[in-house]
């Protein structure tokens, strides 16, 4: 099958809560190809994260592949590949691979990383026996002393004896997600990965529960200050 | 009069904090503390509430929630009890199950007419004559029934939240503190909840005189507040107990559902009543209750009382009363050797007669029933049964009942606990536990405070030694040695028919009998056909009697006997807590913002939202429908077809795997076409139906549908595993975007935004191709669909909407609109393509739906085939037919599912219909018995209001029948 | 709410599983013989109190796995996935 090169420029992508951050006033600003919210109208003023801050990371670039020959591929592309089920490993260049079954990894990149981005462009349409899986999902990022009560609303997982670096497929707000606990600015902070298609009912419901504990919608400037203007 | 007494030590109202709140249009003032029955009973408010069938008065009478004799509520929350309420600014309640009031209740003439209404009455009467049936039931709708709902009330939000612990001890009582303290000292991390406000249980109100039990108090209490391993949650029931120590705790705000790794059982008992004429009234109640209104209110219960005893707690009330100023007039001691211990001593210095061997017969009321003016007491025979010869009457006007306590284990039971009745305690205790449960203290049968401390240590160590957290030597368990603290039968007959065993059912000794006598003999049909234990306090003071009763009048053991089945709640939880925030998950397309921005009409299409059709000024919904529909004929149509199951089927085996899916045949499909596939369940019924593309060799992408996608790729999983094929399996559904552009004009708004050769030659019918759309990566197939060109675009979903607004742009100069779901279902209706699930149902098989088409020819196996190979040889009953109706007619049109009728009898119904279509007359799908189906044919349908339409079966397609538009 | 422990995942409540049914031969093992027969591999199931093997599925992770539960006692006595039935789970 020929794939034809495209000299058009590559199309603009969107948050699947594009249109929430929108009505907040959110002020955009394009990293590395990819659109983010910085900041928003209703933002608490300064630097200090708030007691639970909600903040969606949708527009970093993401990779999925599957099949016998997929840890192969990524090994030989330079990637660290995750030998645990589950476990994380960083990405050169900033982001992080996945392990998200016996044949299958997920790749995303940080904010001004690329390796996602290229493995995806080297993968083209696919490759002997290493599949594309079409990996759109939405990315919340949820910090502050309190993130853990708002999990604790709409999780059932026990996050006192989860591993660290670990992710964990479970459900929130009865939605399937992939959840990874992380530090933030030395906060406990969850980072959800879920289909886009329920991104928009789930961030209203998280929206909800960060607001009556007395958090913030954030943009993502508040979260990562260097962000590269 | 003003009952309150001055302050006590450990009280629980706070005097600097007056309260002012009405009470059946009443203004009193209380205290910050009090619960409405304290408060009204310190204005000697003692009538409080009616009861359920005779409206007999009602007063206090646990004091602990264990009892519903007060149920009130205020316009917007019922279901309020007066001893659970805490009294605040503005309250305003009324007592429900009233007509004009609590005082002037018209219905409590209901006691004159109770020989009419025995126990299960209303299973004998009222069923003739049958006309008045209607009558009766509205009657009785507004005479039974406790308080009112309001649908006005708006919905309420309240958080849920999950919680864990290593340990959970319900009842902070001397054995939960002391359970408690043992466990945190070994490490583990314990939740410890109470029902009440403050901790403490029995500590706060029976052994107020006692200062070495004070002192022991603080101290637990103490220990508890500093340990770092111990929560307190106070005002929290732990409402039930499921599987796995998943225990549902629920205090005013919230529900939580906690998991622990063990449960420790320390809620203590329920005081139990004695069954005597009159034992119902305003004045009688629990000998507990009567310390808690004197140690946690600060009000005195009564000026003269009777106290009716069985064990040495009757004592230590009786004189805790007597130190408050009550006048005890006489102490009854059921037991005809009286009190063993120094109590008795005790009393009798205080100057109270004892009258060992003896009960109260008869509380005898004053004018109107709302008091109690005196209790008559008659010596016990050997045999337990009242000497009514000797009756003496003592005037008082309350008596306080301390003759034995049933265990409040509800929650031991269903975590699995068994237990057995103990002659030596006269309560049942427990003879099975399951792994990591524990029962300690009262509840355990330990009634001495040093044996329920020691009790409740003893099972907090249990509980580390459990959980591997402790492997010392494990204490015995204290045996109880004094005297049984419950009477064996505190139940007198003295022909009366108001001795009542449930209060809140109102069911007195004789019903028993009755029931009984009628052969309910066992104690699963009493309960039912009593309806004891039935009523909001769920039997916490009727079901020990009840069973005592049962096994006396069958001659039996209380083991014997039985217990009904415990079950959540322990209190009444509310339906707002149980629904919480109400998580429903909905999914939206990345265009769900455009389309409501374009004036989209959005509906549910099952978990998802899709636009119904777009409004345009000045036109009904219908008109909409058929003016997108027809400008897809004529022009150019988008649509969002983003929530369409998209599968990819990957690897050496894809095609053998799809082989056997499917009932078509894909070994041989070519790279770069795609082919419409069937696929059944093992009883060869249709279950999916999709178009399966060929991307390379080894790449397949499978459309399913939107409703059915998530159990296909389900299934698909579990057949590769059952097959052992090698096979990847990619669910890409949500994370694409999916658009079909469909109608003549669509080649010449695809082609500027393609790198992709779209000639005829280059791009066939049923092709598909791996190209850039707009700059996005994309997979353009070419699918009958809406029986028009047309093509499919499928991109990442988060370059859907640059993709959807580059091909509105682009076709702007050819007339280009979106259509939405109706839209579609009328162009595919036309072309006569079915949908699963609307056109075929549970039973339908290929031959019925004329796809048999689809099924490969000489294919070894498939899902299903083997059934198809039995079905095929019988003959159809049904099979999927079109229907047109004329284009000019007058008349109701059928809608989906009514019946066709042919000579009285039903011979189909109509599955799809259009009432308008581009064909200018109505079209239909309907299942119909294949004798009448033959092309011309005609037929006439039920429509919904009982009129008939007619309609003539038509060849299907009604649209391009040769599909020339769409190749 | 039951804890299912998932061969993969590890313990979980059970609202993140679907039930699958019980596990049943392979139907291309079962495709050869008489009508009769196979009437009765597609339509009927054990309904015998026991120790019952069957599917259950984690949905949040898409995991496929075999759990043996004494039906009598509602108790999962093991789980371990499809195939792997010599170790356990």
């Amino acid at each position: 099958m020929n794939v034809a090169m495209n000299p058009a420029p590559a199309a603009a992508r969107r948050s699947p809560i594009h249109d929430a951050l929108e009505a907040r006033g959110a002020e955009w600003r394009d990293v590395n190809g990819t659109t983010f919210a910085v900041r928003l109208r209703d933002e608490p003023a300064g630097d200090d994260i708030p007691a639970a801050a909600l903040c969606d990371l949708s527009g970093l670039n993401q990779l999925g592949v599957k099949g016998p020959d997929a840890a192969n591929w990524l090994s030989t592309a330079g990637v660290d590949v995750p030998a645990d089920l589950y476990e994380s490993r960083p990405l050169p260049s900033g982001g992080r691979v996945v392990r998200f079954g016996a044949h299958e990894f997920f790749l995303e990149d940080g904010i001004a990383g690329s390796k996602a981005s290229e493995l995806s462009e080297q993968l083209g349409f696919g490759a002997e026996q290493v599949y594309r899986v079409e990996h759109q999902d939405a990315t919340f990022l949820l910090t502050g002393p309190r993130s853990l009560d708002v999990m604790a609303q709409t999780c059932g997982i026990d996050f006192r004896e989860a591993n660290g670096g670990r992710a964990i497929f479970t459900r929130v707000a009865g939605v399937s997600c992939a959840l990874l606990p992380e530090t933030i600015a030395d906060q406990q902070a969850f980072r959800l990965w879920l289909d886009p298609s329920y991104a928009p009912y789930l961030w209203e419901e998280l929206v909800v529960i960060v607001e009556s504990l007395g958090g913030h919608v954030v943009g993502a400037g508040r979260l990562f200050p260097d962000l590269p203007a | 009069m003003d009952r309150r007494l001055p302050p006590r030590e450990g009280e629980w109202i706070d005097r600097s904090q007056p309260v002012e709140f009405r009470f059946e249009g009443q203004s009193l003032a209380g205290f910050a503390g009090d619960v409405l029955s304290s408060a009204l009973w310190a204005h000697d408010v003692r009538l409080q509430g009616r009861s359920f069938k005779y409206h007999r008065p009602r007063g206090l009478y646990s004091l602990a929630g264990h009892d519903a004799n007060v149920i009130v509520e205020d316009g917007r929350r019922t279901n309020m009890r007066g001893d659970l309420l805490p009294i605040t600014d503005g309250l305003d309640v009324y007592s429900v199950n009233t007509s004009g009031g609590l005082q002037r209740d018209r219905w409590r003439i209901m006691e004159r007419f109770d020989r009419f209404l025995p126990v299960g009455f209303y299973y004998k009467a009222f069923h003739t004559p049958r006309w008045l049936f209607p009558h009766y039931e509205n009657q009785m709708r507004q005479v039974a029934g406790l308080g009112r709902v309001h649908p006005g009330n708006a919905a309420v939000e309240t958080p849920k939240d999950y919680a864990f612990c290593d340990l959970l001890v319900v009842g902070a009582g001397p054995a939960g503190l002391a359970g408690a303290i043992a466990a945190a000292e070994q490490g583990l991390k314990v939740l410890l909840v109470d029902e009440q406000p403050h901790p403490g249980g029995s500590l706060n109100w029976q052994w107020s005189g006692n200062p070495a039990a004070q002192e022991q108090f603080g101290g637990m209490l103490e220990q508890v507040r500093a340990h770092d391993n111990i929560e307190l949650r106070c005002g929290t029931q732990a409402a039930g107990a499921y599987n796995d120590y998943w225990i549902a705790l629920v205090d005013d705000r919230r529900l939580t559902k906690l998991r622990a790794k063990a449960m420790l059982v320390a809620t203590g008992c329920f005081e139990q009543p004695a069954v005597f004429q009159n034992n119902d009234l305003p004045g009688v109640m629990l000998a507990s209750a009567a310390q808690r209104l004197l140690q946690l209110y600060a009000v005195k219960p009564f000026d003269r009382a009777v106290v009716v005893a069985a064990n040495s707690d009757g004592y230590r009330a009786a004189l805790d009363l007597h130190g408050a100023g009550v006048e005890i007039a006489a102490i009854a001691d059921l037991r005809h050797d009286g009190e063993p211990t120094g109590l008795a001593q005790n009393a009798a210095d205080a100057g109270i007669e004892i009258l060992a061997g003896c009960a109260i017969a008869e509380a005898v009321p004053s004018g109107g029933k709302a008091r109690i003016q005196a209790a008559a007491v008659c010596p016990l025979e050997k045999d337990g049964s009242l000497r009514t010869g000797s009756l003496r009457r003592i005037e008082c006007d309350g008596i306080a009942m301390s003759v034995g306590w049933s265990p409040n284990v509800g929650l031991a039971y269903q975590a699995g606990g068994r237990f057995r009745y103990a002659e030596h305690v006269a309560q049942l205790v427990p003879s099975s536990l399951p792994d990591g449960l524990f029962v300690s203290g009262r509840a355990n049968g330990r009634f001495e405070l040093h044996d329920q401390i020691a009790d409740g240590r003893r099972a907090g160590l249990c509980a580390a030694a459990h959980l591997g957290r402790f492997d010392g030597n494990l204490p015995d368990s204290p045996q109880h040695q004094a005297s049984p603290p419950s009477h064996p039968y505190p139940i007198f007959s003295n022909n009366g028919k108001k001795n009542f065993v449930d209060l809140d059912e109102d069911l007195h000794l004789a019903d028993f009998k009755n029931a009984h006598q009628e052969g309910y003999d066992n104690i699963e049909l009493v309960k039912r056909f009593t309806t004891v234990g039935m009523g909001p306090s769920q039997g916490k003071l009727s079901n020990s009697n009840a069973i005592r009763i049962l096994a006396r009048l069958n001659g039996a053991s209380i083991n014997e006997t039985g217990t009904t089945t415990s079950r959540p709640f322990y209190q009444p939880v509310r339906i707002s807590h149980l629904a919480g925030r109400r998580f429903h998950p909905q999914r939206r397309t990345p265009l769900d913002g455009w389309h409501r921005q374009h004036g989209a009409e959005m509906m549910h299409a099952g978990a998802w939202m899709r636009p119904e059709f777009y409004t345009t000024s000045g036109s009904t919904r219908d008109e909409c429908i058929l003016a997108e529909a027809k400008n897809v004929r004529e022009h150019v149509g988008l649509i969002d077809v983003g929530t369409l199951g998209k599968i990819l089927v990957c690897g050496p085996d894809a095609a053998r795997f799809l082989e056997h899916i499917y009932t078509g045949r894909f070994e041989k499909q070519k790279v770069g076409r795609l082919r419409y596939g069937v696929a059944c369940d093992e009883t060869g019924v249709i279950i999916e139906d999709g178009v399966i593309a060929r991307l390379a060799e080894d790449r397949f992408y499978v459309s399913a549908t939107s409703s059915g996608a998530a159990v296909f790729y389900r299934e698909m999983q579990r057949w590769a595993l059952i097959f052992g094929m090698k096979v990847t399996l990619i669910n890409a559904t949500g994370h694409l975007a999916a658009m079909n552009l469909a109608g003549p004009k669509s080649r010449e708004v695809l082609a500027g935004l393609t790198d992709a050769d779209l000639s005829p030659d280059a791009f066939p019918y049923v092709g598909v191709k791996e190209a850039t759309v707009a700059g996005a990566r994309a997979i353009v197939m070419r699918v009958g669909f809406v029986g028009e060109l047309g093509y499919e675009i499928h991109v990442p979903a988060s370059q859907g909407w640059h993709v959807w607004t580059s091909l509105m742009e682009a076709g702007r100069p050819h007339n280009i609109r979106p259509f939405g779901v109706e839209a579609q279902r009328l162009l595919r209706l036309e072309k006569g393509h079915l949908i699963v699930g609307q056109d075929t149902d549970a039973l339908t098989h290929p031959f019925e739906a004329d796809v048999a088409w689809a099924i490969g020819k000489d294919k070894p196996f498939f899902i299903g085939s083997r059934s198809l190979d039995i079905v095929k040889q019988q003959s159809l009953d049904r099979k999927l037919v079109g229907l047109s109706f004329p284009a000019h007619r007058s008349g109701p049109l059928p809608q989906e599912c009514c019946l066709i009728i042919h000579e009285g009898e039903i011979v189909g119904r109509i599955t799809s219909i259009a009432p308008a279509s581009t064909l200018g007359h109505p079209i239909a799908m309907a299942f119909l018995r294949p004798d009448l189906a033959n092309v011309g044919a005609k037929v006439t349908i039920r429509t919904t209001d009982g009129r008939t339409a007619d309609a003539e079966v038509a060849a299907m397609p009604f649209y391009d029948p040769d599909g020339a538009r769409q190749k | 709410m039951k804890i299912l422990n998932c061969p993969i995942n590890g313990p979980r409540p059970l609202q993140e599983f679907h039930f699958g049914g019980e596990l049943r031969p392979n139907p291309l093992d079962r495709k050869d013989g008489a009508d009769a027969d196979w009437a009765d591999y597609v339509f009927n199931r054990d309904g015998e109190p026991g120790v019952k093997r069957e599917w259950w599925y984690h949905i949040p992770s898409g995991t496929w796995f075999i759990a043996e539960r004494d039906n009598v006692t509602d108790q999962f006595q093991r789980t371990y996935l499809y195939g792997a039935e010599q170790t356990d789970g």
